[in-house]
């Protein structure tokens, strides 16, 4: 069961692929917990495992996955025993979710609005859809004028805010945040990392966040996972991991990412 | 998969076809086809030299529309004629169809769908406006004229279908090559100095091998049908057993119970097709290395 | 240190008329040899325009580019291609810059047969083989597909395909944007062995200040097609004159 301040609790979670020899343990015996109106930043390099992490969570990882073990507990249930149908209920609605590439996020030949519709359409039925429309797009800070904009005539940023308002649309409790800002410039990668960081306090999202950047994980997470090779190596509050990292990987990690004052001798210096 | 050091992407294609049991196969039978076609080929060229009936147009109307036995092993004709002599002479007409109409159209088509996908422009301004010309004239128009032209019979046929049918590759292969210059590698490329003519026929062209083959194999079917269908409009092989011949006469009196010509004759054509077809799905697998591992 | 490269009120416009859209607007600046030269800015500002003019992939409109004391704003043909093998260029995107149907070694063994290097096909693949040693990847993998590199091996793999032609200056348009940081950080060392080992000038362009504060020696900062700032990274960094700077800076995430 979930305790009244966590919404997400992840148990023992293992996740393979493949059979015999071939074995490859993406996920391996992984359990953290995101509270309520919390951001929790997996962190890890590609291949860490960290992806299949948050896919597991409502079960949209790849076909080859096997559930090895372990629960995921959101609003009391264990996610990995609901059926397809009762997941589908699920995503979109409680659990929403924003990737990496915006552009290719987007159906290129509707609107925002139309798509952005479609998803209200699916969860909440008896409202008005133009007004909430608009509603979501001032949430991200677009003007309404873009609903009838198409994909192809938006900057990255702009889409990564239709992401949001999307995944927003149906008022979930859990927003996870797959690479968000990756694809984007610096300075519209600020601007999304300040949106997210506002909305989690404005409408008290809880956040999971999927990061291979520690510099952004200073900026908006409350906790910090850092995993390697499909293991938790290191948990903790996110001031207390930046300022005092124990586990050698953390160190380096934190060491790769380029800094605007390098220390003496300076310079990036990269994983071993 | 250890592969061979250095070897082409047609090298290493081949060693991976060499694995695929069925295509091996497919490729055995369009080998077997291939024989058949150039000894056919053969017997109607000695035959034309020396003056005499070839095997396939002896008449013996005390034999007509014989049940295959051990004589005839696919019976006999209305003309007393060996449905198998005949059927393997049709092979070399059916090949030439198909394989000379596609030397024709295929490399036409793939050369002005690259030029206008890759330099856009005037130069796709004008192969569009060439292709939308030849579209625009019913094909069947098209060829009548050439036969007029050139005399009726084969190669009234292989310009007629070869000349109209490069309009469909020539639009397929525009649209991959827009679609492909677009890529950073061939920026790359033209970063590095590689000339155009370079950059599109072997660095694009491998890409894009699969629609040439797709388009192959389909067309084969395609030109033999059109070729079924000139004869009987009278244009087409005078005289030489072709299927579209064997194919019209059979269906007359297929009503009457004689089922062997027509059964024969399209089980040959279904076997070839489905050679090329099978094989030719293989070739675009093999040819694509990241289906491999 | 010997002026490279000299740029002198460079202008790219795409298009005619009403359309037209100005990339980049008199833009003037110098790279002296076996410099790291970082060019920053948002998407859209005309870093990459200027970058591909400097490597003659677009036609600037107006100015003039010397490169060791040749005007070669205007090449064309054999002067171009001769001018290709001193000027390279490196792109953001290492899963687009392979071609997919082509072993890594056989595409640089094509550059090299273009531009007439080696005598014959086992000296071109010799020095493949040595590339693939400069830059710190296995010689043997050099006979394998696009597919079977990971995104930092592939950029390795454009990195070795660039100095096949032993050029003098590297454009790196994003070089490292579209990896991991981890990843990222092994590039830019790659980078930096590269200019102390062989002496090689790069255009750095990039978004991120952070990445150029830790690789380059000076810096011009580019907004709206214009240059609005330049100097030595660490005085931009520390003593930012325009806002735009200011705004660059104030985006990168610290901890």
């Amino acid at each position: 069961m979930t305790t009244a301040d966590n919404i997400l609790e992840v148990q023992n979670l293992s996740v393979h692929f493949g059979h015999g020899d071939e074995t490859v343990k993406a996920v391996d015996d992984v359990s953290f917990v995101v509270g309520h109106g919390e951001t929790l930043a997996l962190v890890g390099e590609s291949g860490s495992g960290k992806s299949i992490s948050a896919l597991s969570i409502t079960k949209l990882t790849p076909r080859a996955a096997r559930f090895e073990g372990g629960q995921v507990m959101f609003g009391g249930q264990n996610m990995l025993s609901l059926s397809d149908r009762e997941l589908r209920g699920i995503r979109g609605s409680q659990i929403s979710y924003i990737f990496q590439e915006p552009m290719v996020s987007f159906n290129p030949v509707y609107t925002i609005g139309w798509q952005i519709e479609e998803a209200l359409k699916l969860h909440r039925k008896g409202i008005d859809r133009k007004v909430e429309i608009s509603h979501l797009l001032d949430l991200v800070y677009l003007p309404d004028r873009l609903a009838t904009a198409y994909p192809h005539q938006m900057s990255g940023g702009q889409l990564q805010r239709c992401m949001i308002a999307m995944a927003l649309a149906c008022s979930p409790e859990l927003l996870v945040a797959d690479e968000p800002t990756t694809a984007l410039d610096v300075t519209v990668q600020r601007e999304i990392l300040n949106l997210l960081a506002e909305l989690s306090k404005k409408v008290n999202l809880s956040v999971l966040m999927i990061t291979h950047n520690f510099g952004i994980v200073s900026d908006l997470a409350d906790h910090v996972c850092v995993m390697k090779k499909g293991k938790i190596v290191e948990e903790g509050q996110t001031r207390q991991v930046l300022d005092d990292p124990q586990h050698d990987y953390t160190k380096q990690l934190m060491a790769a990412v380029p800094r605007l004052h390098p220390a003496k001798g300076g310079g990036v210096s990269p994983m071993k | 998969m250890n592969m061979e050091r250095n070897q082409s992407l047609w090298g290493d294609a081949w060693q991976r076809l060499k694995k695929n049991r069925i295509a091996m196969a497919c490729l055995s039978l369009v080998v077997l086809f291939t024989v058949l076609a150039v000894y056919g080929e053969v017997l109607y060229r000695y035959h034309d030299i020396k003056d005499t009936t070839p095997a396939y147009q002896n008449t013996d109307l005390d034999m007509a529309f014989k049940a295959p036995s051990s004589k005839h092993w696919m019976g006999t004709d209305g003309l007393g004629r060996d449905v198998m002599a005949r059927l393997v002479q049709g092979v070399s007409i059916a090949y030439k169809v198909g394989i000379i109409t596609s030397l024709i159209a295929i490399p036409i088509g793939v050369f002005f769908g690259c030029i206008a996908g890759y330099f856009g422009g005037k130069v796709d301004d004008f192969v569009v406006w060439l292709y939308s010309t030849f579209a625009s004239m019913p094909g069947l128009l098209f060829i009548l004229a050439i036969a007029m032209v050139v005399g009726k019979g084969l190669l009234g046929i292989y310009l007629g279908i070869g000349l109209t049918t490069w309009v469909g590759i020539c639009r397929l292969m525009r649209g991959e090559v827009i679609k492909h210059k677009g890529q950073t590698y061939v920026l790359a490329a033209q970063a590095l100095g590689l000339s155009s003519g370079r950059i599109i026929f072997r660095h694009i062209l491998p890409n894009v091998m699969h629609v040439i083959i797709v388009t192959f194999t389909l067309r084969f079917p395609a030109a033999v049908g059109t070729e079924v269908f000139l004869s009987f409009l009278g244009i087409g092989v005078q005289d030489q057993p072709s299927w579209g011949l064997m194919i019209n006469s059979a269906r007359m009196r297929l009503w009457q119970g004689i089922w062997w010509e027509m059964t024969f004759v399209t089980l040959a054509v279904f076997l070839l097709v489905l050679a090329f077809n099978l094989l030719g799905d293989a070739l675009r697998d093999a040819l694509d290395p990241r289906l491999n591992d | 240190m010997k002026q490279l490269l000299t740029v002198e009120k460079l202008n790219v416009i795409y298009g005619h008329g009403k359309d037209s859209v100005h990339a980049v607007k008199d833009v003037t600046f110098n790279i002296k040899s076996g410099e790291i030269f970082g060019l920053v800015g948002e998407s859209g500002c005309g870093k990459s325009s200027l970058g591909k003019a400097i490597v003659r992939l677009t036609d600037p409109s107006s100015g003039k580019m010397v490169f060791n004391g040749d005007n070669v704003s205007l090449l064309k043909g054999k002067a171009l291609k001769d001018y290709r093998q001193e000027v390279q260029m490196v792109f953001q995107d290492p899963y687009g810059s392979l071609n997919p149907r082509m072993k890594v070694g056989n595409a640089i063994v094509d550059v090299l047969e273009v531009h007439r290097i080696g005598k014959n096909k086992a000296e071109r693949r010799e020095r493949v083989s040595e590339l693939f040693d400069s830059v710190g990847l296995n010689r043997e993998w050099a006979w394998r597909y696009p597919h079977e590199f990971s995104g930092g091996q592939r950029q390795r793999i454009c990195i070795a395909r660039a100095l096949a032609l032993k050029p003098d200056l590297l454009v790196a348009d994003e070089p490292v944007s579209a990896l991991d940081v981890s990843v990222q950080a092994e590039i830019l060392q790659l980078l930096g062995k590269l200019r102390t080992d062989r002496g090689l000038a790069f255009l750095f362009v990039s978004h991120d200040l952070a990445v150029v504060r830790n690789i380059c020696d000076r810096v011009a900062v580019m907004y709206n097609g214009e240059i609005v700032e330049m100097g030595d990274v660490a005085d931009v960094i520390d003593h930012p004159q325009h806002e735009y700077t200011r705004k660059l800076l104030s985006a990168v995430p610290s901890f």
